[in-house]
């Protein structure tokens, strides 16, 4: 049974065991048809990394929420710490958990020691076993540049451009996959120690740029990234040690004092504010915090109540920019969607029932860790064949002009579409639902609306430009080409942000499940996928799935 | 023994290693809740102590 089958044939009254502590770990184990030990033992050191940082994080919560809940003061507050003696106790269970799990990360890592190639495939466990060998496509030391490689390969004769275009594939994919694997590895590593110092990472990186053959480009890129990953990180600490309130926190951050109870999560990059009153949500959702916006209306308090969790890319603190994200606590809604989310979080994490708020958690906090690898916008500006070929009376051309233009148009929307993706099967919501919840015309999804309003003011000569393209080709006269530009701009409407854009989501959504029935863990998955445009999943995953079974055989 | 036997053992031993973690993981974060709740019981305690103080002050 797939994960996905698992979770949607799940009955409801299943839900109410999912809110109670998981005892066992068997019970959220995902079933697969087939795992390497590697991967498996990839996801448990993970897993176990993951427990240690929930257990730090729950003590330091528990301890501030019970502080700050009493209302005593800081005097009195002390003297309770003092009797119970509760910090030092927490901080030796800490100890043991990361002593624990120093343990089992070294026995499960010696399970491969010299055991192993390159490609990290178990080769024997004792002498007189028998041995696999496979040589890494990229061998150690080499540097694989992909757009050079393809450039070459176009010049080659005809006969041999097959043949090297199988080389190609095989080290792009095995390229892609280590790329993946290193980004993976850092997060595991960030998550671990939050306050992992560059020389470490910086470590890391030189040993997976060596192994995958990085170009220098892809290094520059990682190192931007590890850059990024630092200065968001020490503007969330310093933030976070400067204003341990977590009322002034929010008043520091969003220029007003907090109409209703708000609680501060701090993450490596990310400060997550729960906010329990509609208002205080809906004043981060619409983003009106920053100078000289507006007021929160009913208008933007209804439109906030229709999410349970929003991350924001502005701040009013300019290194904190992209590390902002709030839950909606206030809204019955909003509420309704987190529980339903969370309970499916809880059954395959196995986390506890009166932590569902972390179901908004991890769907806002891929945001905030897309953020770090965004992406450039692929396709140029098409506008002007639009024009020229108005000008040489080619309507297919200019039916084809406008039709590229939309794409472009929606790239964004894919771009967003693509977080929402990631994160709501992260979340463990349904292919369908999620389909259905980014292709709804009216719901928060609906990216293109301000496409469709600027294109159609623009053809129809409402705006600035529209004004100057009516007169240029003197529509208010000419009322079949009016009539002709504004049918064909319907026509490719529908075909490009309604017909193509529900196929980009589709395959999309068919290729992440594909990577996950392969083997591939959620992590890894997302790791692998999350740097590659929507619309090119579907390639990606047949690449990386083409290589690993030549790697079996 | 064959690769696929011996990939079975080592996922078995990976599993059962995770799941001793786990163990002392659970019994851990019991006690770390047992732990909590009596700081906040200790605190609430304090509080009773403190409003209990101030109504015989007013009476």
């Amino acid at each position: 049974m797939t994960e996905q089958n698992k979770i949607e044939k799940l009955p409801d009254e299943n839900f109410e065991d999912a809110e109670k502590p998981s005892g066992n770990p068997q019970e959220v184990a995902v079933e697969r048809a087939e795992i390497s030990p590697e991967t498996l033992a990839q996801e448990r050191i993970e897993a176990i990394d993951q427990e240690v940082a929930q257990l730090g994080q729950e003590g330091r919560r528990g301890i501030e929420s019970a502080s700050a809940s009493v209302g005593l003061e800081p005097a009195k507050v002390q003297q309770a710490q003092k009797e119970t003696a509760t910090k030092g106790k927490l901080e030796q269970i800490s100890e043991s958990v990361q002593s624990f799990a120093n343990d089992a990360t070294e026995k499960i890592k010696s399970f491969f020691q010299g055991k192993k190639d390159e490609r990290g495939q178990v080769q024997k466990e004792t002498e007189g076993r028998k041995e696999v060998e496979v040589a890494p496509p990229i061998k150690p030391g080499e540097q694989f540049f992909p757009e050079l490689e393809l450039k070459n390969i176009r010049s080659l004769p005809k006969n041999e451009q097959r043949q090297a275009l199988e080389t190609y594939k095989e080290k792009l994919a095995y390229q892609k996959e280590g790329i993946a694997m290193m980004q993976e590895g850092f997060i595991a590593t960030i998550r671990r120690n939050p306050d992992v110092l560059v020389p470490e990472l910086n470590a890391n990186l030189v040993k997976w740029a060596k192994e995958y053959g990085m170009s220098n480009d892809q290094i520059r890129v990682a190192v931007n990234i590890l850059q990024e990953y630092l200065t968001k990180h020490r503007a969330v600490r310093e933030f976070s040690a400067k204003h341990p309130n977590d009322q002034e926190a929010f008043e520091a951050c969003f220029g007003v004092r907090p109409h209703g109870k708000v609680e501060l999560v701090e993450g490596p990059i990310t400060l997550y504010f729960r906010c329990f009153d509609s208002k205080d949500y809906a004043l981060i959702h619409s983003q009106k915090f920053l100078p000289s916006s507006e007021t929160v209306d009913k208008k933007d308090i209804k439109n906030a109540n229709k999410s349970a969790g929003v991350s924001i890319g502005t701040s009013r603190i300019k290194n904190l920019k992209g590390t902002i994200i709030a839950e909606n606590q206030g809204s019955l809604d909003a509420k309704l969607d987190r529980v339903f989310s969370a309970k499916i979080f809880s059954l395959i994490l196995g986390t506890h029932g009166d932590e569902s708020w972390r179901g908004t958690l991890i769907h806002e906090e891929q945001h905030a860790i897309k953020r770090l690898f965004e992406e450039p916008l692929r396709r140029e500006e098409f506008f002007d064949n639009f024009w020229q070929s108005l000008n040489k009376n080619d309507m297919d051309g200019a039916e084809n002009a406008l039709k590229n233009y939309l794409r472009h148009r929606r790239e964004e929307g894919e771009v967003r579409a693509k977080d929402e993706i990631l994160a709501y099967l992260k979340e463990g919501v349904s292919d369908s639902a999620t389909l259905r919840t980014l292709m709804e015309k009216k719901g928060l999804y609906n990216y293109f609306k301000n496409s469709r309003k600027d294109i159609e003011d623009y053809l129809k000569g409402k705006n600035e430009m529209g004004k100057v393209f009516f007169q240029a080709f003197d529509l208010a006269k000419n009322k079949d080409l009016r009539k002709g530009i504004l049918s064909s701009f319907k026509k490719m409407d529908k075909q490009v942000f309604e017909e193509e854009y529900k196929d980009i989501l589709k395959s999309g959504i068919d290729s992440y499940r594909t990577l996950m029935r392969s083997g591939y863990s959620q992590d890894q998955t997302i790791a692998l996928l999350i740097n590659e445009p929507l619309d090119k999943w579907k390639k990606v995953v047949d690449r990386i799935l083409e290589q690993k079974n030549k790697d079996k055989k | 023994m064959k690769k696929d036997e011996l990939q079975k053992e080592i996922i078995e031993k990976i599993n059962r290693e995770y799941e001793e973690f786990h163990k002392k993981f659970l019994d851990l974060q019991k006690k770390q809740q047992k732990l909590i709740s009596e700081y906040r019981k200790r605190l609430e305690e304090l509080k009773m102590k403190e409003l209990k103080d101030s109504v015989s002050k007013d009476l």
